[in-house]
């Protein structure tokens, strides 16, 4: 009520309404008749008044609305009354009918002024929320054009320090902030490196260039991810920035790609107030456009490392694989050769050209085709090849060489692009093999004979005159000759001495020759060595014969014999087993021996060459004998779980 | 009693003739004849059906365990005893499997050649007691495998007796005196059952009992 009668409005609607009051009643108050009529006005005292007494209305309707155009209106009738109703008895239907008249009228005219002004309104209004959305877009369009700025800026290098000095920029050209530093995480350590950096002090960069995960506010925000807002920097400590009391509000985001965080991106502002949460939303956004760069960047880094060295790889194993002394085929998975080494060429005496012409199965002899073809079968499963396959291939003027094969799968990225078949020339090594193996088995055969020999010498010659020399001892001793007490003495030590040397004899003849092999066949000396085992060192021994026992050839004899002995012989010296069991098989066409010891076990490498880097060259002795006699040696052992030789040897 | 008549077989003449010589001065016993290998052997026991052949095993073209088999074979009533250079278990064994009556080592002396000679004459034993219950368990258990059980028919009761006596390691003086025979009876008896089963030892007879199933292994130890 008050502020209604403080607004001069009012006055000046009321002051006007008075005036017409004034001229409606000028005619019945003779001073101010005589004045209202000597006024040099060209209208009627009527119209005066009622253009007086309508603007009133008219005002009040456009300064207060419906309702003071309508307050107005029943105010002024109400003045009109007096004159209706006491002055002109001979009028009244007219005055009446007048104020009726000018209720309608005022109350019209106030209507229609404020709907006016109502829609006015209502048109000011809007122009104004359009002008708020006008702003909005602009601000959203400025930041859309900020970020597609910094990312065009930062995706222009793969410079990780680059991308940070030019993202700062841009950043701090955006926002208007003064000052503003990027950290970017060290790949290695995890740590936060202060990357890019304007308006700090010397003082800060020196304290801040590293910051663990975790520490102070940049690596707070790096480790948990959050955007963190300080209003009033300059008192915070952790924020470390010494002589910037003009320091207002900080903003620290991360620096997010899809899978990490790789740093955080930091601004301050200035002390005049600023909306800060507007700045938030832009710099999470530059955030993250960064952090993908960053992220991008990396990757890229790696891919060119990893192209690198693919293509360092690619170059060594070219010249690997023509300079190569080994023949390398590389083949499709049907055996169609791709490529050849020069070794190729020298070994079949084929072209380049006319190898790249055929399969590789072509090249190999039909008996071994089988098991070429298996290999490569086997390497397209990625099973592991263990021994070296002895094949027979056909070089183009039709002569045969032996070579060793091995296939293998040739991968990259766990794509298979076919298989590498390295072949090796044999030829010369497998001729000195046959050779080495002609000269050990006359060696073996000369040995045995020697040593038969030294046996029978011994037994037949030195040992039958020992027993001559005993008996003759005997019969010196008889009582016939009544020889003195003291001499019979002498003869019974000479008679024992003569013993233990005719038991000597006997002993090294049979460790040469165990005549019981010879005399008695297999299976008695096998008992025979058991019993020794059992009887000398104490370890429990038996022997099991199956199927129809009988004699051998006497060399398969002798070299089951000397096997069965070097077998028990490194029973003894190594296994420190308690129980020895020898099953003897004599079955249809072959004979098998298979002796099993409970003791420590050894590792048995596959190869023959490892078996020799192992110093396991008894094997090999072994292996080479029973091959003599045309039969095979498989010896199976693992540390802690005894040892179980299998020896074959077909009839 | 008939002289002892022995062969000797050896292929080594120094050898032989020693033994030859050490068997010559006893009085009960004449070396018939004498042999250079395994062949000759076989022949000569064919020919001289000696009472004992003193075989050698080591001998060339056949060696002492195969004419041993083969004379037992053609002439059963020779005893045999062998002459080794070696005493384990698989000579022995084989060598009684081939029907011998013993074994001597080579270097014996005099009077054990000689004792054992007698010996085997007598149908004593010549194995040591403690290497033929050895040799005997492993009989009866193959026997025992076998289920082999023929009754005797041919011997007596007496000389089942004696037999069973025998098998139980006791020499003929404590047969006789457990049976309140004489020595000179209970050696009858013994040649007697010798000629009944085919062999001509004490050995060879109580293995040849085990073979066939008349005692077991509890009889004899």
């Amino acid at each position: 009520m008050k502020q209604i009668l403080k607004n001069p409005h009012l006055w000046i609607i009321l002051a006007i309404m008075t005036g017409g009051a004034v001229f409606y009643y000028a005619d019945q108050i003779p001073m101010i008749r005589d004045v209202v009529d000597r006024a040099p006005i060209g209208l009627t005292r009527y119209s005066t008044h009622r253009i007086l007494s309508i603007i009133p209305v008219a005002y009040a309707a456009l300064v207060f609305g419906f309702r003071g155009g309508t307050t107005a209106a029943i105010v002024i009738s109400l003045a009109l009354l007096p004159r209706a109703l006491v002055i002109t008895a001979s009028e009244q239907g007219e005055a009446i009918a007048e104020i009726i008249a000018f209720l309608f009228i005022g109350l019209l005219v106030s209507w229609l002024i404020d709907r006016q002004l109502k829609t006015v309104y209502r048109l000011e209004v809007t122009q104004e929320e359009l002008r708020g959305s006008l702003q909005t877009i602009k601000q959203q369009q400025q930041q859309l054009f900020s970020l597609y700025t910094i990312s065009t800026i930062i995706y222009r290098t793969l410079d990780i320090g680059e991308i940070a000095k030019n993202a700062l920029k841009e950043v701090l050209n955006v926002t208007g902030a003064e000052v503003g530093w990027i950290y970017v995480e060290d790949n290695e350590t995890g740590d936060l490196v202060l990357s890019a950096h304007q308006g700090l002090s010397p003082e800060f960069v020196n304290a801040a260039s590293r910051v663990k995960r975790g520490q102070n506010l940049d690596g707070q925000v790096a480790q948990f991810g959050k955007p963190k807002v300080v209003d009033k920097a300059s008192h915070d400590f952790n924020l470390r920035l010494p002589g910037r009391e003009d320091t207002g509000a900080i903003i620290i985001v991360p620096l997010r790609s899809r899978i990490a965080i790789r740093g955080t991106l930091g601004i301050a502002m200035g002390n005049q107030h600023d909306d800060t949460s507007s700045k938030l939303d832009l710099l999470t956004a530059s955030g993250e456009a960064i952090g993908i760069a960053i992220g991008h960047a990396l990757l890229a880094l790696e891919q060119k490392v990893i192209t690198q060295q693919l293509q360092l790889s690619e170059e060594l194993y070219r010249g690997l694989f023509e300079n190569a002394s080994e023949a390398i085929f590389i083949c499709s998975s049907i055996g169609r050769i791709i490529s050849v080494n020069r070794a190729c060429e020298q070994l079949t005496g084929y072209s380049n050209q006319e190898l790249l012409n055929t399969t590789i199965y072509n090249l190999f002899c039909a008996e071994g085709l089988n098991e070429v073809k298996q290999l490569f079968s086997g390497a397209q499963k990625e099973e592991t090849q263990r021994e070296d396959t002895e094949l027979c291939l056909i070089k183009k003027d039709r002569t045969e060489a032996y070579v060793e094969l091995k296939v293998s799968p040739l991968q990259r990225a766990d794509e298979s692009m076919g298989l590498q078949a390295i072949v090796r020339d044999i030829t010369e090594e497998r001729r000195l093999r046959q050779n080495m193996q002609y000269y050990i088995t006359q060696i073996t055969r000369v040995q045995e004979d020697e040593r038969l020999r030294i046996s029978r010498e011994l037994h037949d010659d030195t040992a039958q005159v020992l027993i001559s020399l005993s008996r003759d001892l005997d019969a010196l001793m008889s009582d016939e000759l009544k020889l003195p007490k003291a001499a019979i003495k002498r003869l019974q030590k000479l008679y024992e001495t003569t013993d233990s040397v005719l038991e000597g004899i006997r002993r090294f003849s049979q460790d040469l020759r165990p005549s019981i092999l010879d005399d008695l066949g297999l299976v008695p000396a096998l008992e025979w060595l058991a019993s020794d085992l059992e009887k000398e060192y104490g370890i429990k021994s038996e022997v099991s014969i199956t199927g129809n026992q009988r004699r051998l050839q006497p060399e398969s004899e002798l070299a089951i014999f000397r096997i069965a002995q070097e077998i028990l012989s490194n029973v003894k010296k190594h296994s420190q087993a308690s129980t020895v069991e020898m099953t003897m098989d004599f079955g249809e066409d072959a004979l098998t021996l298979i002796i099993t010891d409970n003791g420590q076990g050894f590792y048995v490498p596959q190869r023959t060459s490892d078996l020799v880097l192992y110093g396991k060259l008894g094997i090999i002795g072994m292996r080479e004998r029973a091959r003599l006699v045309g039969g095979t040696l498989i010896v199976q052992s693992d540390m802690g779980s005894g040892t179980t030789v299998t020896l074959r040897v077909p009839e | 009693m008939d002289k002892t008549r022995v062969i000797i077989a050896d292929d080594h003449v120094l050898v032989r003739q020693g033994t030859r010589s050490l068997l010559e001065t006893e009085p009960d016993i004449e070396v018939v004849g004498e042999a250079s290998d395994g062949e000759e052997a076989v022949q000569l026991v064919s020919q001289v059906h000696p009472d004992v052949a003193l075989i050698d095993i080591a001998m060339p073209n056949v060696n002492g365990i195969e004419a041993t088999r083969r004379i037992k074979a053609d002439y059963p009533a020779t005893a045999v005893l062998i002459l080794t250079a070696y005493d384990n278990d698989q000579y022995i064994l084989a060598l009684l499997d081939a029907g011998a009556a013993g074994y001597l080592l080579k270097n014996v002396g005099k009077n054990d050649l000689v004792n054992a000679i007698r010996a085997v004459r007598a149908g004593e034993a010549v194995l040591h007691p403690a290497i033929a219950r050895k040799v005997f368990a492993r009989y009866a258990n193959t026997a025992e495998q076998a289920g082999e059980t023929v009754l005797p028919q041919e011997l007596s009761e007496r000389e089942m007796e004696i037999l069973r006596l025998a098998a139980a390691s006791m020499s003929n003086p404590d047969i006789a005196e457990q049976l309140h025979l004489s020595r000179r009876t209970v050696q009858a008896h013994l040649g007697n059952i010798f000629r009944k089963m085919d062999v001509g030892s004490r050995t060879e007879a109580i293995l040849e009992a085990l073979k066939r199933g008349w005692f077991t292994l509890d009889d004899i130890v």
